[in-house]
């Protein structure tokens, strides 16, 4: 099992939290072919290598889960929730407009709107320099591109955002049927 | 005014974007209006714009909403023409659907008195009555299929600033408008059917038992029937494949928009601890940097007892008086339970192995360890500390966190 190629930097660069996807050519490739024989070389060191329906890569720990979530992860996710409410309000095919369109941080709609500078105060982001740092801590996540001319795309690993939406979205969905059920009239016995 | 076809057809033929433009006004039109719109449309060294508007009156291209009234509305022939000809269509409503179900009910009622008093006339006129409402059916059923091709094209061609919530519930509601009646026409249990099935049956009652003579009708409306089935399902799965990937599309960007939006407005209510907890994607940029937990020391416990790998067991063809290093080993480890229940408590078990059996190799300490480690009769706690230490054997070091050992 120790003949998998590229093991060593496919481990590097998973163990420091990166997603491998599409654009690490050979990692990709033979992650992709030798996806199951990963896994199992992973797994005994309690490494839960995941690949995203998307086709990208990445470990899951548990440790990872429990212990607290890096500082910058919060004003993030508070700013993707805040593209994404932009974009559905405008009309726009979501996925495609967020993954295909490139973005310049002036022209974001964070800053130009009351509610979402208040959300945004509420993760302490106020300026435009906030959003660059934002936009280049998603850079060290590995969910976005930044160019020279202060411009960002977002990357495939990003899918992980509209996951984490849809989840939202259903759980209170399933919140919602649950207090309908819950309120159904009960027959009392003793009405009769 | 007696209206001869090439008059009508001619006009039509040389002012069709002026009578589309009328078409597609929903409602009626007033004559102001219907004059501004043949100012935009005609060229006045052509045909004056007052010659115009009186031909579309001559020609009853417009009709009058009621006697004197100055608003118009095209009539209704060639509106359904132009709706042909543009695809624009309107789809088969429900309600439609039961007006043919009790035509038809209708129908084969007439049909089977009239067999069962052998009378042609009442069964002639069922039959054509029939007749009419399959040809209707079909047309209808086209005209679904039109619009919802017609429906579709323009959603996406509709770039407007409508956001996706809305445009959700735009399709969803195409879906109820334009599948769902299919469905009810395409249903096997559905009412539509089981008239269509009664009705088939009359028809081969008339015919079998020869009380109307022209067999001709009949049998053409048991064709239609057929087809007509057919005709049902083909458009139903067409009009499921136009709107069903929009549909899809749509559902998921829905959901991703309501989850996003929901973040934000629960913001404003929890701690952002708690939000973090439940709205924000565990990165899997967290290094691994943190202890292990009890899953992974277990398995790589499990992996500890199992090494090292045994070697395949060579036979010894030489008798010798000496014991075998193997049996020796087990009788060991056999005694160890024993060994170590007579100094229990053992706050640092690795140390007392290590320190009792000078003797033995780093390959026999950790079978031993392995062996109390998982001894059901004794409690083994690792320490909380969770340093390793290491601890000397008489080939190796072995790095261990403090195991403490006492009764179970």
């Amino acid at each position: 099992m120790n003949n998998l190629p590229y093991l060593k930097e496919i481990f590097d660069k998973l163990r420091q939290g990166s997603y491998i996807t599409h654009e690490q050519g050979g990692l990709h490739v033979a992650l992709a072919d030798k996806f199951d024989d990963y896994a199992a070389y992973f797994e005994p060191l309690g490494l839960n290598l995941v690949r995203h329906e998307r086709d990208f890569f990445y470990l899951h720990t548990v440790t990872a889960e429990s212990s607290p979530p890096p500082a910058s992860l919060p004003p993030i996710a508070v700013f993707c929730f805040i593209l994404i409410e932009s974009a559905a309000n405008q009309g726009r095919s979501i996925e495609e407009y967020l993954l295909t369109e490139r973005f310049s941080i002036a022209s974001l709609p964070h800053l130009n709107s009351d509610r979402y500078k208040a959300h945004l105060k509420a993760v302490d982001i106020t300026d435009e320099n906030a959003l660059r740092k934002l936009v280049k801590s998603m850079v060290r996540l590995g969910w976005a591109e930044y160019f020279p001319d202060d411009t960002f795309r977002f990357l495939r690993p990003f899918h992980r955002v509209f996951d984490k939406c849809q989840e939202i979205s259903a759980a209170a969905e399933q919140e919602a049927r649950t207090v309908l059920i819950n309120t159904e009239p009960t027959i009392d016995p003793e009405m009769n | 005014m007696q209206i001869t076809p090439k008059r009508f057809f001619d006009f039509c033929a040389t002012h069709v974007p002026l009578l589309h433009t009328i078409a597609a006004r929903p409602g009626d039109v007033s004559e102001a209006q219907v004059r501004e719109i043949i100012r935009s449309h005609s060229d006045a060294q052509q045909e004056m714009p007052e010659t115009t508007w009186q031909r579309l009156i001559d020609l009853q291209i417009l009709l009058p909403l009621e006697e004197g009234s100055a608003h118009y509305v095209m009539a209704q022939p060639l509106l359904a023409l132009f709706n042909y000809l543009y695809n624009d269509a309107l789809p088969t409503s429900p309600e439609i659907i039961q007006g043919y179900i009790a035509a038809l009910e209708s129908a084969r009622k007439r049909m089977m008195a009239g067999v069962e008093a052998l009378d042609p006339l009442p069964v002639s006129m069922a039959a054509n009555e029939v007749d009419s409402t399959l040809r209707r059916i079909q047309e209808d059923l086209e005209a679904t299929h039109r619009a919802v091709m017609s429906e579709v094209a323009r959603y996406k061609a509709d770039r407007a600033s409508v956001s996706v919530r809305e445009r959700y519930m735009r399709i969803v509601s195409l879906m109820d408008l334009y599948v769902h009646p299919l469905v009810e026409i395409v249903r096997v249990d559905g009412l539509l059917a089981h008239t269509l099935s009664h009705t088939d049956q009359a028809l081969s009652a008339a015919r079998e038992q020869g009380v109307f003579t022209e067999v001709g009708p009949l049998e053409r409306n048991e064709r239609q029937i057929r087809a007509l089935r057919r005709r049902s399902i083909h458009t139903l799965n067409e009009s499921r494949k136009e709107l069903q990937p929009l549909y899809e599309v749509l559902r998921r960007s829905s959901a991703i928009a309501h989850g996003a939006t929901l973040a934000l407005n629960r913001l404003r209510y929890l701690k952002l601890d708690e939000w973090v907890e439940h709205y924000v994607v565990q990165a899997g940029r967290s290094s691994v940097e943190c202890p292990p937990t009890d899953s992974v020391l277990r398995s790589t416990i499990d992996h500890v007892v199992a090494h090292p790998p045994q070697p395949p067991p060579v036979l010894n063809m030489e008798e010798s008086g000496g014991t075998p290093s193997d049996y020796v080993r087990l009788l060991w480890l056999n005694n160890l339970k024993t060994a170590i229940k007579e100094e229990l408590p053992v706050n640092d078990l690795t140390d007392w192995l290590v320190k009792s059996f000078p003797e033995k190799g780093t390959a026999d300490a950790l079978l031993g360890l392995g062996r109390l480690l998982f001894d059901p009769e004794l409690d083994v706690a690792f320490s909380e500390s969770g340093k390793p230490r290491k601890y000397r054997t008489r080939d190796g070091v072995l790095e261990v966190t403090a195991i403490s050992v006492k009764h179970a």
